[in-house]
């Protein structure tokens, strides 16, 4: 009765058979990808004025590296997890639409934990509020104007603030060099430069200074001729210039031009191009910095020199801001043992003493870091730390 | 339910042609089904398409019809600001003007020409504001310029900024003149639903997957984030079509195009319920008349299937009986095609089984007349020597019956007195059993009725491994085997040995006495005169008195000695185991003593005898010797004057 067997269990085979193939044939699998960020990985935004700031090329570069050591040493450790670091960079062009739409992109779509960037605070101020909104932290390296982080829980940074800014660098006039008369020239268009401007005269005036004139101008202006004649005219001893890199190569070129003998001095924006140290209109000039290379010492200097190895350069003030920036989220991470959004933010409130390539910082609760600063002078085209400063200070 | 089928060949058959004809079915319905779908889908797709290529014919007129507007803003403003006086409140009114007209530009504002400081707008608080590093401005500068699609910075709504320059008749730029214009309208364009069905749908998503504008009224709404298929391919900066689940988890057919220009994906679906209704319905029409055909041609295949089987069962039934042992049992012969045929076979088989079956009976019955009847006794005993069978002859033979002796151990306990014998017998028939041509064996033993019988015994093997034993009764032939060896050996008057067996004793006594260096004698016997007393008594005097002679030599001699005739009135006799002649001498002195009785008593008369003597070894070694030297002696005797004997040795040798 052996084909008696086969015969009754065969078509029952085939009944099933053909039951598959119609279930194929309808064809109802479709796959539906959530924008979930993995598991087992930190998802950590990086925000980078590439296009028309070829410098910020070696911030990127420091931050891949960093983010390769991590994981080349085992990832990231939180208890008995260990995640990798996925860094996901996005150019915001130097535009504020751009930028708004990356952050909000890295934010949504691609679900990131923390936001490194952006780094000029004309940008960085409209991220802050999508970070600020989607509670995820936002740790900035060099955006320095104070309102970024006013009113705000998620948004830190690891630079300098302008206030603290304007107060060093009118107390290194009026103490150091003994120059009482100052006058400043600034872009009435960019957050930070007006922003700095206006604290360095109020700080320069309250410490006993006179503030001969306050010149402005709107981004894209190309000749100063007018008000660098107005305050050569005005007598100022020093000409407080807080712009980016390529209006100040025309203003030190055109004051000098224009018969300014005064000091240069500026902020922190001197630092973003060094091109900008070797000119010899340049020579003599102070600034205010949260980087001096020269100042690093013991392990933190050797580590640098394997960064710099790594990338090729030596780190320059962002990339060092933004491995601090980095640093700070991996510490607050590893603290909090978690990398959910809310978690990290208190985790870098609490971060104390982190010993950065740029000093050590500590967040007190507060979205400004607690730091030291410096300010470097700029000699025979070499930046030269002329005095650090203390917090307290 | 299985057993059922497995049993029945009507069900089997059936069944088998329902699952063919429903497997034949399914497939018919599930190639109509993937056709018209694979027809269906491409059609959809080409309806979503021409939809999509229509909303993005729309947006795109409707961002020109802003942009010339906001060209028309601009020459005016233009007209304003090169006037000798500024008149900058006049030109706010024209915007808040441009602003109330269009409900979907939410803010207008003029821009000065260089650090993008904002000279005037329809929001009061972003006067005094920088735009300088927004695209819109920087680009604005240059020409008219669609800012693709982005968060806007104070309300975070996706918001599209278009901006021209405001240029003097010289061409000197005297600001730029921009519009964010709020998303919503794109709604209505998004919402006619043209081509797109009872359950289609178009939607634009930003970069960030933010649901732009939506044809929808109800899901997920404007500004929340939508995640599917054809958005995360789109976003990729894809363009084409596919089947997925929408944000709703609903199976759809969709389309999906990047605007690079927005910066937006314009998806167009279609539920796949409502693309794919006419294919389902279209191939559950064929399944059903499928089924129905398989229903009707299930019921044909019924009725041909018991016609097919009822003459197999008929067979089947007669097999049964014929099984059973009833062998007149015939099948019918219903049909004429190959089961007719079978039907026949089967008849002319079961047929020729009973003739086979009577001969085989007949002949059995032949062969158990022959065993039953036969005189012989013959056995069917197992290898080990169990017997199953005995015939009357058997019993007959040893008188007893299988019942009694149940093997042939038994068998021998009982007709052997002695254990040696018994052994012997059971040894070797086994012994017997294992060769393929054994020995035939003669044996007596004892009968149960106490005679003692001669059997002959033959072991046969059979096949199958059982043995049958033959046996034989042969008393009477061995009786009259004796009787006529004793006739051939003994003389028929005296009942003395005659010359051959007195040969052979006389060789018997010699070789003894080589073996043991003892003597043997021989007596020659003549009767003295005995021609005579025949002669005047008559020759049955003479048998009388030779008789006579016979029984006293007979009583002159021991045991073991030998006494013969040799013919007429000469007599010898053999003293094996001799000491010396002096013995031989003795029973010759004896003998002529026993011979000389010359009363007549009883007709007998005994006128003496003459005898000679010879002794092995003094008077010769053999047997011619010995006789011819005691005959030489014997008629010395007889020279003598008879009634005396004679040793040979005293006399030269003849």
């Amino acid at each position: 009765m052996r084909h008696g067997t086969s015969l009754a269990s065969g078509p029952a085979r085939c009944l099933v058979f053909t039951g598959l193939l119609l279930l194929f044939a309808l064809g109802l699998t479709a796959a539906c990808n959530r924008g979930q960020g993995p598991e087992d990985e930190f998802r950590i935004g990086l925000l980078l004025p590439l296009t028309g700031t070829p410098s910020m090329a070696t911030s990127q570069r420091a931050a891949e590296a960093l983010v390769a050591r991590v994981n080349a040493e085992g990832s990231l450790a939180l208890g008995d997890r260990h995640l990798k670091v996925r860094l996901l960079v996005e150019d915001t062009g130097d535009r504020v639409e751009r930028a708004m739409a990356a952050a909000v992109r890295l934010i949504r779509q691609e679900r990131i934990s923390a936001l490194v960037g952006s780094y000029y605070s004309r940008d960085a101020l409209p991220i802050a509020g999508v970070a600020e909104l989607n509670q995820v932290p936002l740790v900035s390296p060099s955006a320095s104007t104070p309102a970024l982080t006013q009113g705000r829980n998620y948004i830190f940074r690891v630079c300098l603030v302008d206030t603290v800014q304007g107060r060093i660098m009118a107390r290194f006039a009026l103490g150091d060099l003994g120059l009482k008369r100052a006058a400043v020239l600034y872009d009435e268009a960019d957050t930070y430069s007006s922003g700095l401007a206006h604290l360095f005269c109020e700080a320069f005036a309250a410490q006993g200074g006179q503030v001969t004139v306050q010149e402005a101008y709107s981004s894209g202006t190309t000749d100063f001729a007018a008000p660098l004649a107005r305050i050569r005219a005005s007598g100022a001893q020093v000409l407080f210039l807080p712009n980016f890199p390529e209006d100040l190569a025309r203003q030190l070129a055109q004051a000098r031009a224009a018969g300014f003998s005064g000091v240069f001095l500026g902020g922190d924006s001197w630092d973003v191009d060094r091109r900008i140290h070797a000119l010899p209109q340049a020579q003599g000039a102070f600034f205010s910095s949260d980087f001096a290379a020269q100042s690093l010492r013991g392990p933190l200097r050797q580590e640098a020199e394997r960064y710099q190895e790594q990338i090729g350069t030596p780190l320059d003030k962002n990339a060092a801001l933004t491995l601090d920036a980095l640093g700070v989220l991996l510490a607050a991470a590893k603290s909090v043992g978690s990398v959910d959004p809310v978690s990290l933010r208190a985790g870098i409130a609490s971060l104390s003493g982190y010993e950065g390539f740029t000093g050590k910082l500590t967040f007190a609760g507060q979205g400004d870091v607690v730091r030291s600063a410096h300010i470097l002078a700029i000699e025979g085209a070499q930046t030269h730390c002329r005095r650090e400063l203390a917090p307290a200070q | 339910m299985t057993g059922f089928i497995r049993k029945s060949l009507v069900a089997r058959l059936v069944s088998t042609y329902l699952v063919f004809s429903l497997l034949a079915t399914a497939c018919m319905g599930a190639a109509t089904y993937l056709a018209g779908r694979a027809f269906l889908r491409q059609a959809a797709v080409e309806r979503l398409e021409a939809a999509s290529r229509q909303k993005e014919t729309d947006l795109a007129l409707w961002v020109e019809e802003r942009l010339r507007d906001l060209n028309f803003v601009g020459a005016t403003a233009s007209r304003e600001l090169s006037g000798r006086s500024k008149r900058e409140p006049h030109l706010l009114e024209h915007l808040q003007d441009f602003q109330a007209a269009q409900p979907d530009v939410r803010e207008a504002l003029l821009l000065a020409p260089s650090g993008g400081r904002v000279l005037l707008s329809t929001e009061a608080s972003h006067v005094g504001g920088y735009r300088a590093n927004y695209h819109f401005y920087t680009q604005g500068r240059q020409g008219p310029t669609v800012q693709s699609v982005y968060p806007a910075p104070e309300s975070l709504r996706p918001i599209l900024t278009l901006s021209v320059p405001v240029r003097s008749a010289s061409g000197e730029l005297l600001g730029v003149l921009a519009v964010h214009l709020s998303l919503e309208p794109i709604d209505q364009i998004i919402r006619s639903r043209a081509g797109l069905g009872e359950t289609g749908e178009a939607y634009l998503v930003d970069s960030a997957n933010v649901l732009v504008a939506s044809g929808r009224t109800s899901g997920p709404g404007l500004g929340r984030q939508a995640h599917t298929e054809g958005i995360h391919r789109a976003l990729a900066g894809n363009s084409g079509q596919g089947l997925y689940l929408n944000d709703a988890g609903v199976p759809v057919v969709g389309v999906y195009r990047w605007l690079p220009a927005y910066q937006m994906a314009l998806l167009a679906e279609m539920s796949q319920d409502e693309a794919f209704a006419s294919a389902g319905r279209l191939a559950l029409a064929i399944v059903l008349v499928g089924l129905a055909v398989a229903v009707g041609l299930g019921l044909g295949a019924w009725v041909l299937a018991r016609r097919v089987a009822q003459p197999i069962l008929a067979v089947t039934r007669a097999a049964t009986k014929v099984a059973e042992g009833d062998l007149t049992a015939r099948a019918p012969v219903l049909t004429r095609d190959e089961l007719g045929n079978l039907a026949k076979a089967f008849n002319a088989m079961t047929l020729d089984l009973s003739d086979l079956y009577s001969r085989l009976e007949q002949e059995g019955r032949e062969r158990g007349a022959i065993l039953h009847n036969s005189f012989d006794g013959i056995a069917l005993a197992e290898p080990g020597g169990a017997l199953v069978y005995g015939n009357p002859g058997l019993m007959r033979l040893f008188g007893y019956s299988v019942q009694e002796v149940s093997s042939l151990a038994a068998l021998a306990d009982r007709i052997f007195t002695s254990p040696e014998d018994r052994q012997s017998f059971v040894v070797n028939l086994m012994a017997d059993m294992a060769q393929d041509d054994p020995p035939e064996r003669v044996f007596s033993f004892l009968h149960r009725d106490g005679g003692q019988c001669w059997c002959r015994m033959k072991v046969s093997r059979m096949p199958g491994g059982r043995v049958v034993i033959n046996a034989q009764d042969v008393s009477a032939l061995k009786v009259s085997e004796e009787r006529v060896r004793h006739m051939a050996l003994h003389d028929p008057l005296t009942g003395l040995p005659n010359r051959q067996l007195f040969a052979d004793r006389l060789e018997q006594a010699l070789r003894r006495a080589r073996r043991t260096t003892t003597g043997v004698g021989l007596l020659y016997v003549d009767l003295d005169h005995f021609k005579g007393l025949n002669d005047a008594f008559g020759h049955a005097h003479g048998d009388r008195v030779l008789v006579e002679t016979a029984l006293r030599l007979h009583a002159c001699v021991r045991e073991s000695d030998t006494v013969a005739r040799l013919g007429g009135d000469e007599f010898v006799v053999v003293l094996p185991d001799l000491a010396g002649p002096r013995d031989a001498r003795a029973v010759a002195e004896k003998i002529l003593e026993a011979l000389y009785a010359p009363e007549v008593a009883e007709g007998t008369m005994f006128l003496g005898a003459s005898v000679g003597l010879a002794c092995f070894p003094e008077h010769g070694a053999d047997q011619d010797t010995l006789l011819g030297r005691a005959d030489a002696a014997m008629y010395a005797a007889k020279h003598a004057g008879g009634n005396g004997y004679r040793i040979a040795g005293t006399l030269p040798t003849v």
